[in-house]
């Protein structure tokens, strides 16, 4: 990611052989933690804002919220690409292809027909009953009620005119007002006040020197953020009241949000982000290698661990690295067969405590990382290490080096298990920088194929499952994910992958003394997510900005 | 549901059989009555199309023995699917990517197909520029209804680039290609333009987002400025299909509906359907071509680094291209495979008779991987295969052996030239170059 540096003595280690690309900045480990306000008296140099466009999700939720579950989503988007793994920043990043633009008129026009089909649909989403075919004031009414709501901001005249203009002389082309007006719905829908957040901010009266945020644009950075949809007319209203740029009023807000249902779709969708789940649905493994894969597997792995992720957040207010250490999980028939346990119900998934004196724990025991960090017919220590050393410690691990022959030693009798080769592998210096980096993590894992099936021998040979992680050593899996939740570097990483997600970019530099304050927060907080989260909103970081330079 | 284009026209005129091999085209013709720069010999407009492929080759068994024309040169073992398209094909190889390998499989990718250096930045990377695929569609493209396609059998997020971070995703179902081309909207040549007053409508709606989408233009910084040019571009494009479908339809004597595909091509034993999904989309897009609905497509039938299982292996691709031993027989497998969809296409755009030719006479099919041995990440010995000739502007049957690892982008200006693209150069820093490869040139 373009904000990753590493920080702390590995990276310095690592430097020596030519592995770690920049020099540690020590950027994010607080120098004092004593600045414990957040909201006042950090260092900070705001960012410009960016201009994210809705993820397919996200798109798929507002439609969802404005016009109810009758109406079905257009099914063809633009995809989302992600940056550094994160979707929510590569859609601030990537163009709109001409497909795409394609794909958002044919949508916006299939939900606009929909949503003016029927008698029932059209009582209850227009807010008048219209005069006769063409009914221009009836019209306006309409647009001025779904503008709100669809552009998260009142319309301006000249903006309701425009489109009163086109559903009045569509309703003349077809003599029909429900039709007509469908063209103007369809426009809302298909503009970019729609399909991007565009933020401007505003000057900060008596306070030169402080560009803050909208309370409009809040209401939309708080709704992204906590709900990953679109505002609510509660908070809509307290856009209108200007609220949302000041401390209490968005408090209450923040509060309100946390407590409601849709904050369980946002958290979900962070972990997805930060933890690749996303890519889960993808998981194709050789059935003809593994017995128990199946084309619903990767979905069945992302539910596993998003109920996990619930329980931590929602349920418990836990410590999130207990991610990496609980024994609690749950699965249905096909995981506990991978997992060899028996299946707690026979339909669906069901809670289970897997057993104490096993390997399996955690995240790193679930198929969403063991199998994702794969071949599809093998484990892979260097793919479950760059994971580790990228998503959960945010340092940068470096390509290969072109034009090496990149082979790894074939199977011998000196060494038969893949950990064997690969240690054989880095004997060869200029692989060595690198796998050194990456493999010893990998090797932990190694208990578990690239299905996430417990083993003891990989090819004949007895696996040893001991390597280390930044000078510690680890005997097993287990030790190793002590290692990983433990870890220095972690508490860091995890607020700059949140902080990152919140704000739809990564972190620059006149953010540093901002994202160190708010890791001392979370750690002196417990760890705890959802606490971490109502910091970053409160902070100036997420309500401040520098002004753009058209 | 398969429409037979016959008996639709007959329908349509009460009966009466139309001729085939229809006189060229005043379709073909821009509103001035004269021809389109890069019109062939015979009155057709030449078509680019990229077939791409994951991986690379294995070149000990790829670049044929002997140089030459003609009967000079015979097919190498990973060449021998392309057998019936000999006399068709010019093989170049020894030739160098050159830019810095700084990312293994895309920078040699982006270096083979803009001609520049990957831009990186940190972990992540996007093309510096676009592809060639859009370099060409930007001078070819103008007059069809789409200015190009993209699809493939398993493309990822594939390598068709407008410019920084602005990717054309490839379609990844048949059906939905098929759809968009020849769903509703389309009209085969002798029918009416369609009569639909929801068109002027349609397009009023766009008037308006295109007012908004300039609007925030003004008030963004640069990247977002050029992000919100890049989708009214799309736009501009839709518009343009909008007023297009009120014209009558090309009267192209070529062009009938391709094929219905499957709703879908599962897996079999963890294994994709390549050649059977390759298949539906060869037809598709070569009527696609014949029809003049587009005139540049990608066909990006595998993605760089795919580790997609294929039939008859035991492990995926890019696994097994690091970790097979030896001479890596199934390495090997999987690159004839990857031929084999490449002849497909041929065979689709071959099977269409086209003036008093073929559909691929009036092409130039260029095909390219994102490395050459994929064991080292090499830029060195590129695969480079172009069939089709591009209207007798490019030889045929040809293998052009580069003695001293010329710069690839060579290929790229010859290839811009041959389909009328008039570059006085191509590419930036290593793949910068001002002089084609006349070599290949007619």
């Amino acid at each position: 990611m373009q904000w990753s540096g590493s920080k702390v003595g590995v990276a310095l280690l690592l430097l020596g052989m030519g592995c770690v690309e920049s020099a540690p900045t020590d950027s994010s480990i607080s120098e004092t933690g004593q600045e414990l306000d957040v909201v006042e008296g950090v260092a900070l140099d705001p960012a410009p804002a960016v201009l994210p466009r809705l993820t397919s999700e996200q798109y798929h939720r507002a439609i969802h919220d404005l016009f109810g579950s009758e109406v079905i989503p257009p099914s063809g988007l633009e995809p989302d690409s992600d940056q550094g793994g994160m979707i929510s920043v590569g859609t601030a990043i990537s163009s709109v292809s001409p497909l795409g633009a394609e794909q958002y008129a044919k949508g916006a026009a299939a939900v606009a027909e929909q949503v003016l089909a029927t008698p029932e649909s059209r009582a209850a989403f227009l807010p008048c009953v219209p005069s006769g075919t063409v009914d221009a004031d009836c019209a306006r009414q309409a647009i001025d009620a779904w503008g709100l709501r669809i552009w998260r901001r009142p319309l301006t005249g000249a903006e309701v005119d425009a489109h009163v203009a086109i559903a009045t002389v569509s309703m003349e082309t077809l003599g029909d007002f429900h039709q007509g007006l469908s063209y103007a719905l369809s426009a809302l829908l298909q503009s970019p006040h729609f399909l991007y957040r565009h933020m401007e901010g505003e000057a900060v009266e008596g306070d030169s020197g402080i560009r803050r945020y909208t309370s409009w644009e809040m209401a939309s950075r708080l709704s992204f953020f906590l709900w990953n949809t679109i505002p609510d007319d509660l908070l809509l209203e307290a856009a209108a009241s200007n609220a949302l740029v000041t401390d209490e009023g968005l408090a209450e807000q923040v509060s309100r949000m946390m407590g409601d249902e849709r904050s369980g779709g946002a958290v979900a969708n962070f972990f997805s982000e930060w933890l690749h789940l996303y890519k889960l649905k993808g998981l194709t493994k050789d059935p003809t290698v593994f017995k128990h894969y199946s084309a619903d597997l990767g979905e069945s792995a992302r539910e596993e661990t998003l109920r996990g992720v619930e329980h931590l957040v929602f349920q418990e207010d836990a410590d999130i690295r207990t991610l990496f250490t609980t024994r609690r999980t749950w699965v249905n028939k096909r995981l506990a067969a991978i997992y060899n346990i028996p299946a707690v119900t026979s339909e669906g998934f069901g809670e289970v405590m897997l057993p104490l004196e096993g390997q399996r724990a955690g995240f790193f025991g679930q198929v969403s990382f063991l199998g994702l960090h794969a071949h599809p017919v093998s484990s892979s220590p260097t793919l479950r290490g760059v994971f580790v050393r990228e998503e959960l410690l945010c340092q940068s691990v470096p390509s290969p080096p072109a034009d090496t022959n990149t082979a790894i030693p074939e199977p011998s009798p000196d060494a038969i298990t893949l950990k064997d080769r690969l240690q054989e592998h880095m004997t060869n210096p200029s692989c060595a920088g690198c796998h050194a980096f990456t493999d010893p993590i990998g090797f932990g894992l190694e208990s578990f194929d690239g299905i996430g099936r417990y083993r003891i021998l990989d090819n004949g040979g007895a696996i040893d499952p001991s390597g280390s992680l930044d000078e510690v050593e680890f005997a097993d899996a287990i030790e190793l994910m002590e290692g990983v939740a433990n870890h220095p570097e972690f508490p860091a990483c995890f607020v700059e992958k949140l902080y990152a997600y919140a704000n739809s970019r990564g972190p620059t530099p006149g953010e540093a003394a901002l994202l160190a304050q708010l890791t001392d927060t979370f750690i002196t907080g417990g760890h705890r997510v959802l606490p971490l989260m109502e910091a970053i909103v409160m902070s100036p970081g997420f309500r401040q900005l520098q002004e753009t330079t058209p | 549901m398969k429409l037979n284009r016959r008996t639709l026209l007959r329908g349509m005129l009460g009966g009466a059989v139309i001729g085939v091999g229809l006189p060229p085209l005043e379709i073909f013709m821009n509103v001035h009555g004269t021809s389109y720069a890069g019109e062939t010999a015979d009155g057709f407009p030449r078509r680019f199309c990229l077939f791409s492929w994951g991986n690379g080759m294995l070149p000990d068994r790829w670049v044929p023995a002997s140089e030459g024309e003609g009967d000079a040169w015979e097919l190498s073992d990973q060449l021998m699917p392309l057998a019936a398209f000999k006399s068709d094909l010019a093989v170049i190889t020894g030739m160098r990517v050159g830019v810095p390998n700084i990312e293994p499989h895309h920078a040699t990718a982006a270096g083979m197909l803009t001609g520049m250096r990957i831009l990186k930045e940190g972990d992540d990377w996007t093309f510096a520029g676009p592809t060639i695929d859009q370099v060409i569609a930007s001078e070819i493209g103008k007059e069809s209804l789409y200015k190009s396609i993209e699809f493939g059998a398993k493309p990822g997020d594939g390598l068709s680039f407008n410019g920084p971070h602005s990717r054309n995703p490839p379609e990844q179902s048949p059906l939905a290609l098929f759809d968009r081309l020849f769903g509703s909207g389309f009209s085969l040549p002798g029918e009416e333009g369609v009569v639909d007053p929801t068109l002027a409508l349609r397009r009023s709606i766009l008037d308006v987002v295109m007012e908004d989408m300039k609007a925030v233009q003004k008030a963004v910084g640069a990247a977002d400025k050029a992000r919100l040019e890049q989708h009214l571009d799309g736009i501009r494009d839709l518009e343009k299909r909008l007023a297009k479908l009120q014209e009558d339809p090309p009267n192209l004597a070529a062009c009938e509906y391709p094929p219905t595909p499957e709703d879908e091509y599962p897996n079999i034993e963890g294994r994709p359907q390549f050649q059977e999904k390759n298949k539906a989309f060869a037809d598709i897009s070569a009527m696609a071509l014949a029809c003049d609905q587009t005139r540049v497509f990608s066909n990006m039938f595998t993605k760089p680094l795919t580790n997609s299982l294929f039939q008859e292996v035991s492990a995926g691709h890019h696994q097994l291209t690091h970790d097979e031993p030896g001479e890596q027989p199934q390495v090997h497998q999987i690159t004839i495979q990857c031929m084999e969809a490449f002849a497909a296409q041929l065979e689709s755009l071959a099977a269409i008779e086209e003036g008093d030719g073929r559909l691929l006479d009036h092409c130039l099919v260029f095909a390219t991987s994102d490395v050459s041995q994929a064991k080292l990440h090499s830029g060195d010995d590129f695969p480079i295969l172009i069939a089709g000739g591009a209207g007798g502007t490019l030889k045929r049957d040809i293998h052009y052996r580069s003695p001293s690892g010329e710069n690839a982008s060579k290929v790229l200006l010859t290839m811009c030239r041959a389909m009328g693209v008039d570059l006085p150069e191509f590419g930036s820093d290593e793949g910068h170059v001002t002089v084609g490869l006349p070599e290949i040139e007619v």
